[in-house]
């Protein structure tokens, strides 16, 4: 029981057991995100979700409907990362973790695969 | 090795996989089920933008998305899913330090954010519907036919998203229960269910982030 005191964790002796070249030097040596870190990130998201509301006004035009696309995705992608790094403490696990939380990237690769596809379909007819 | 050397002082939780460093075996559980219920959203989304480039109007010719949804209402109950997640750390950080008072206030806030989100979400539905009409397979805005499947990948990502909200809200209240008895501020790793939950409502949280920029802003 005595091993698991992990928020509390001043006593460097009391996780040392596994020697863990990746996953617990971090967790160690920053500890936990504070309370400071949680309201900067909270503020942040705030404040990008201003940005995103203001994008589809000001790229509004049919021409420029492009850039707006882009924005916006870039946009939500920044902050599910801030999400996923600080929220879901992803910044301090391990890296193995870290892989299997960025399994749904694939659908990104999918996306890119499916755009290709399209504009190939364009090119031939 | 194994026990050659054990002192019963030194009896631990279940040796932990040197891959996955300090993370139990619960945390390593959710995110696999994360990581497969993001492929399930990311299939909704990734379908619902291919069909936006494809499709001639959308949802109907000289109509944008941000016409038919109102954005106002549905920014506000985005700020609150951000700060339900702000509120679920707070949750977190409490019991890990085992504060029991302090994890039930920030769960309960938690929960309310989480209740606030689906009544906003409920009333947008009966507006939807009753005012705008747009109807599940087929709707009409101002007089002019929206495109078919408008109504439908709306209905369809939002609602999926509403339902992890609602299990969200009985998986947290079933945890505020817990922390109400002092199951998970008793120091060591007691306070781990309240972090799984964490784990599973701010994905929440970040999926509604990538819906509300593709379905009502995009």
């Amino acid at each position: 029981m005595s091993a698991a005191s992990h928020p509390t964790s001043h006593d460097p002796h009391a996780q040392a057991a596994p020697a863990d070249p990746h996953g617990a030097p971090p967790a160690a040596a920053h500890g936990h995100p504070t309370t400071s870190t949680f309201i900067t990130i909270w503020l942040v998201l705030g404040f990008l979700t201003v940005v995103e509301l203001a994008v589809p006004q000001v790229y509004d035009a049919e021409w420029n409907r492009h850039t707006k696309w882009v924005l916006l995705v870039l946009l939500a992608i920044s902050k599910a990362m801030l999400v996923g790094l600080y929220f879901m403490h992803l910044k301090w696990e391990a890296k193995w973790l870290k892989w299997i939380a960025l399994m749904p990237a694939y659908m990104g690769i999918a996306a890119v695969l499916l755009m290709c596809e399209e504009a190939w379909r364009g090119s031939v007819t | 090795m194994e026990t050659s050397h054990a002192p019963a002082a030194h009896v631990s939780p279940p040796a932990a996989d040197p891959h996955f460093g300090q993370a139990t075996g619960g945390k390593v559980g959710m995110w696999m089920f994360i990581a497969q219920d993001g492929m399930a959203f990311g299939g909704l989304l990734l379908a619902y933008g291919l069909m936006l480039l494809w499709a001639d109007y959308w949802p109907a010719p000289g109509v944008k998305p941000t016409d038919v949804l109102g954005i106002g209402l549905t920014a506000v109950a985005t700020f609150i899913l951000i700060c339900s997640s702000v509120s679920m750390v707070m949750a977190v950080q409490a019991a890990q330090h085992a504060r029991k008072q302090a994890t039930v206030f920030w769960l309960a806030l938690t929960i309310l954010g989480g209740l606030s989100f689906l009544g906003i979400q409920a009333y947008e539905y009966t507006h939807l519907v009753t005012h705008t009409g747009v109807g599940l397979t087929q709707g009409t805005f101002q007089g002019q036919p929206l495109h078919p499947l408008f109504g439908a990948t709306f209905f369809v990502v939002t609602g999926f998203h509403g339902a992890h909200v609602t299990a969200g809200v009985i998986y947290l209240t079933c945890i505020l229960f817990g922390a109400m008895k002092g199951r998970y501020t008793q120091g060591g790793l007691s306070y781990s269910p309240v972090e799984l939950v964490g784990l599973f409502w701010h994905f929440v949280d970040l999926v509604w982030i990538l819906v509300f920029t593709f379905i009502y802003l995009l």
